[in-house]
């Protein structure tokens, strides 16, 4: 008996156990298949476990020509916050006070945003804007409920305002465009592609690493490698900063360049901005002047008439011209020296910059040969330097032009140039006559080291001729010894050769009788030509502000310290000693002139 | 009729062995298969803790490079050397001493002094003066 009641009890228990174990499987069934309760139960039951992530992607970072990082890509915190959470735990008042003081923003603002029950996320700092990480390691520390921060990439520039104009900026907006400069221009190298990956989540909301359904890795950008030197660049850019404060100037620019390959290794404007607040910088603080600003030359256009005319033959450095006292009529209008000379050579017309000179030596030129000199210099289209928004200067059909435009164009009035067009036509006259296309941008490689796109020099054109050249540069030595305008320019141990040049600001109706552009465009050294350099003074309002005055000394300053930085030999030749060209200094054999 | 050999008769349930072999075979599917799902998973699991932390030294790395380029950015150098009351200036012209050849002065750097004598002749400091 007692046996047969054992019996039924394990009989009873193996049920129970049985049943038990049968529960459980259709319990892991219906969980593993997830039967009933319809479609919408599996699809929030998968969502709420799917995770489905952009993976953050660096843009390449810029180099100057000497591997220092010019901007990179840094990860920072944005704060953001989840209303529902916030409001339901009724703590937006501390919320907004803790970020308020943190942000030094008004706390009724936070207080604004946190107050919409219906939104499970808001920005508090704002869409795009990170904090530091001294703000960020605070508001980890409140621990307060339903606030948290969230990785963002953000474009930095470690040199601040230094190269703004040729770096350029990032938007803000998700795909982080390159707005400005560099950044715009080369934007398709830049540009890194972001990574996706689709997981899943366990309870504690960690990726289950082995439900991984697709990982895309991130493509980190190509980094680009400028020309530009770091220190040449701060050089520039403190010289323009004094002069623009010594002179009251409204903005002054500058560039150097290589005359032989045509590298820019400075291109400066001031005022400047600084690129990690450009949300803060006017329109007109981000213009490029260098290249996007066209002004009326002045004096400095007329070695580009005298090239021409002694390229042509029409001329010799020694011709004897008659510069009329100061005045002269011409088709019943009157041209105007700055200083009145009686009898100059050609030579001298370029060393005492004479306007009447000038124009008579463009007028035995002849208007169609000028156009053709002027278009083969670049005069009139952009020199095609690898940024945005370049200007292409301003030179009038010849169809267009009056009986009076070849007097004026000779002395830089009637056409417009933009600093890096008239730079490229002393590089030429400093390269033995050929032109090098202009260019920023060294190469560009992957991360992985692959180069992508390399730039070497490259010559466009060949206006003048080689002996043309060398006169040229012979004569332009001479505007800056004593008794020529450009004497403050000099550069002790140093051959310097150029030109300077005033020109009165066109106005609605005319000219400004009190505004006026400022520059200096000149060579170093002469007898082996290296760096040409432009500098540009817009609104200069000392008591003289002539290009000799204002814009010469800021040309010595920055070429001084240059070529010592970049250790270019001093001029050992009979120009620096101020031999210069006999033929020319005796202007022994008068010739044919106006 | 040849009688039957009771001895050698098996006692209880022989399990075929084909059956053993394919339940013992079949254990060690599933054994290699725990063994290779948990490998699989501390594998995963080590992957990502490795992509964290590179990700992590990447950051730290850039705001590091960050910092380091603001440092030796000309403009907070010349600030630093201004707090410091020090101040860099270019060498005079006749301090600079320019070689105009280049001379392999290892083999020429022997004790005579003669030779060392004849090598200061040899590489002719420029004077630009």
């Amino acid at each position: 008996m007692t046996e047969h009641k054992y019996q039924y009890r394990l009989f009873f228990v193996v049920l129970i156990v049985l049943g038990a174990l049968n529960g459980l499987i259709a319990r892991l069934v219906y969980l593993h298949f997830r039967f009933g309760e319809g479609v919408d139960r599996n699809v929030r039951i998968i969502e709420t476990r799917r995770l489905e992530r952009d993976l953050l992607v660096a843009r390449g970072k810029i180099f100057d020509c000497r591997g220092n990082t010019l901007a990179l890509d840094i990860v920072k915190k944005e704060i953001c916050a989840d209303p529902a959470v916030i409001l339901s735990n009724t703590c937006a008042e501390a919320v907004a006070a803790n970020i308020g003081r943190l942000l030094n923003v008004s706390p009724a603002r936070i207080r604004e945003r946190l107050n919409q029950p219906g939104r499970r996320f808001v920005y508090l700092g704002g869409y795009g804007r990170p904090v530091e990480e001294e703000q960020a390691a605070e508001l980890e520390n409140m621990k307060l409920p339903g606030l948290f921060m969230r990785d963002m990439m953000v474009r930095s520039y470690p040199r601040g305002n230094s190269m703004c104009h040729v770096l350029g900026y990032v938007n803000f907006d998700s795909e982080r465009v390159g707005s400005a400069g560099i950044e715009q221009k080369w934007h398709k190298y830049l540009y890194g592609v972001h990574g996706l990956l689709i997981s899943e989540l366990d309870g504690r909301r960690h990726e289950l690493y082995d439900r991984r359904l697709f990982e895309l890795k991130p493509r980190t950008g190509a980094d680009v490698t400028l020309t530009l030197d770091h220190y040449v660049q701060y050089v520039v850019e403190q010289a323009l900063e004094k002069a623009v404060r010594e002179n009251q100037a409204s903005a002054a620019w500058a560039i150097v360049e290589r005359v032989k390959t045509g590298e820019i290794m400075a291109m400066a404007s001031y005022p400047s901005y600084d690129p990690n607040n450009f949300q803060n910088a006017s329109p007109e603080l981000m213009r490029n002047r260098c290249i996007g600003v066209n002004y009326e030359p002045g004096s400095t256009f007329k070695m580009t008439v005298i090239a021409a005319a002694l390229n042509e033959k029409v001329v010799t450095s020694s011709q004897i011209f008659d510069c009329e006292n100061g005045t002269w009529i011409y088709n019943r209008r009157p041209l105007h020296d700055f200083h009145p000379y009686g009898m100059l050579s050609v030579a001298d017309i370029i060393k005492k910059s004479s306007n009447i000179g000038a124009a008579k030596v463009a007028v035995l030129l002849g208007q169609d040969k000028l156009y053709q000199y002027l278009r083969a210099f670049g005069i009139g289209r952009p020199t095609g330097i690898d940024l945005p928004g370049e200007e292409g200067g301003m030179l009038h059909p010849l169809p267009e032009w009056t009986s009076l435009s070849v007097t004026r164009v000779a002395i830089g009035h009637e056409v417009a140039v933009t600093a890096l067009q008239m730079l490229q036509v002393l590089c030429t006259i400093a390269n033995d006559g050929v032109l090098m296309r202009p260019y920023l941008v060294q190469q560009v490689a992957a991360p992985d080291g692959q180069i992508l796109f390399e730039q070497h020099p490259k010559a466009v054109g060949r206006p003048i001729q080689t002996e043309t050249a060398h006169e040229m540069k012979r004569l332009l030595a001479r505007v800056t010894e004593e008794g020529g305008t450009g004497h403050r320019a000099a550069v002790e141990g140093y051959s310097v050769a150029g030109k300077t040049g005033t020109a009165q600001k066109a106005i609605p109706g005319g000219y400004s009788d009190t505004l006026n552009m400022a520059s200096f465009t000149g060579f170093i050294p002469v007898d082996d030509p290296q760096l040409a350099i432009i500098v540009v003074l817009d609104e200069p309002k000392g008591a003289v502000h002539t290009g000799g005055v204002v814009a010469c000394p800021v040309f010595g300053e920055i070429a001084s310290q240059i070529v010592r930085y970049l250790d270019v030999p001093p001029s050992t030749t009979a120009v620096a000693e101020g031999k210069i060209n006999d033929k020319i200094a005796g202007l022994s054999s008068p010739g044919k002139g106006l | 009729m040849a009688n039957k050999n009771r001895r050698k008769q098996i006692q209880g349930y022989a399990v075929p062995v084909p059956v053993v072999s394919v339940l013992v075979v079949a254990m060690l599917l599933l054994l290699a298969y725990v063994w290779l799902d948990v490998r699989g998973k501390a594998l995963g699991a080590r992957i990502k803790s490795l992509e964290q932390q590179q990700a992590e030294l990447q950051k730290k790395y850039d705001l590091e490079l960050l910092k380091w380029e603001r440092i030796k950015a000309p403009q907070n150098i010349e600030k630093m050397l201004a707090q410091n009351n020090c101040a860099m200036i270019w060498p005079e012209e006749g301090n600079i001493v320019r070689l105009n050849e280049s001379v392999d002065v290892a083999s020429r750097m022997t004790d005579d002094k003669s030779q060392l004598a004849q090598l200061s002749i040899l590489t002719k400091p420029l004077v630009h003066d």
